[in-house]
């Protein structure tokens, strides 16, 4: 006899198709024993009920999942965590720069009578700020950072700012300085 | 509610989910539970061939469903969702070390059926859990194969999608599922 009926093709022959087998493992003992272990199989498997839960447990696994769903939600993060990184990591760079690296270069390059930053004069001195901690967090990564194109540093960069400029991030500062007391 | 001792429905059978998903996608939770209403039961099923026991089965039904929430989003359409669902499902099986055995009466068996006498039915239902157990003892692609194919009733092409297979794979997975099956219930009987 030939070669053998290979699994899939007895499959065929066990559901009704291949035909072009049939003859094969009608004549081959070998294929003839197989099919019909699997045809037992098949009974067996096709006979074995499962228990069936109480009508009850539905709603309960319904209810498992919600609460499991509702306990790994995260909370949508705080309004300053929000805000655009760009504008936000800028703002931080350019207070680092006043706060931490050249104080007096900005006030000594600031002529006019009128500051520059005017929101700051309505603020806590700095060692009770509590803002200016989220602020130096961030500062260091940008600190060491290039300065845009034109700047030969951060501080320089300050000081080219438009009075509307100015005025933006006078906003933004307040703003994270606020939600940095609010966390 | 359907039949509660009902076998799954085939995959076929289910209507289009596109609408529900999307609800979904939007964030709408109640859309969701929709979802888990229609397939838990499936769902359960599958899990519990795979485990045969009520406790393991329950934990794994809601880590599919977990998974599913959590992958939704990503969800693209290129299958049916309850295709995509039974992936889940079967990948969570495979992955799935069973720490329980199952405890004698954790469930009972079936409804008693009245027509029936009790002897028969304890040793039907014995035959059902021996051949549930050495169901739980084939190797891991046999296995799933063998549990969609027969008990939710999907085709070759539905299984080999689920399973990430060619159909020849899904045959002849099957048919060494059943084979070594009628052996090992063989063997276990002392034939």
């Amino acid at each position: 006899m030939g070669s053998h009926v290979p699994e899939q093709r007895l499959l065929d022959v066990m559901e009704g198709t291949g035909a072009d087998d049939r003859a094969h493992v009608e004549a081959c003992p070998r294929c003839r024993t197989r099919l019909a272990e699997a045809r037992a199989g098949m009974a067996l498997a096709a006979g074995a009920k499962m228990p069936e839960p109480l009508p009850l447990y539905w709603e309960a696994l319904r209810r498992q999942v919600r609460r499991r769903l509702d306990e790994e939600t995260v909370p949508r993060p705080a309004l300053w965590r929000r805000i655009p990184l760009v504008p936000a990591v800028a703002a931080a760079a350019v207070l680092a720069a006043i706060v931490t690296v050249r104080p007096s270069a900005v006030h000594q390059a600031v002529p006019a009578p009128e500051p520059r930053l005017p929101a700051w004069s309505a603020l806590p001195p700095a060692e009770e700020d509590e803002g200016l901690d989220v602020l130096r967090a961030v500062a260091p990564a940008v600190v060491d950072a290039s300065p845009p194109a034109g700047c030969t540093g951060m501080a320089e960069c300050e000081t080219d700012l438009s009075d509307e400029e100015s005025r933006i991030l006078t906003e933004r500062l307040r703003q994270e300085i606020g939600h940095g007391r609010a966390m | 509610m359907a039949d509660e001792s009902a076998e799954p429905a085939p995959l076929r059978r289910h209507e289009d989910d596109r609408e529900t998903v999307a609800a979904c996608q939007a964030g709408e939770r109640e859309a969701f539970d929709r979802l888990v209403e229609k397939y838990q039961r499936d769902v359960y099923r599958l899990c519990y061939r795979y485990v045969n026991n009520h406790q393991d089965a329950n934990d794994m039904a809601q880590e599919v469903f977990l998974k599913a929430y959590r992958a939704l989003e990503r969800f693209r359409g290129d299958s049916s969702f309850s295709t995509w669902l039974y992936r889940i499902a079967v990948n969570t099986c495979l992955n799935f070390r069973a720490s329980r055995k199952p405890e004698a009466g954790e469930l009972p068996e079936a409804l008693p059926d009245k027509a029936q006498g009790a002897l028969e039915r304890l040793e039907r239902d014995e035959r059902s859990r021996r051949v549930r157990e050495a169901v739980t003892r084939l190797p891991e692609k046999q296995r799933a194969t063998l549990i969609l194919k027969i008990y939710h009733d999907l085709t070759h092409e539905e299984v080999a999608g689920i399973l990430g297979s060619s159909i020849g794979t899904v045959k002849a997975n099957l048919f060494h599922a059943l084979g070594n099956l009628r052996k090992m219930l063989a063997a276990e009987a002392g034939e």
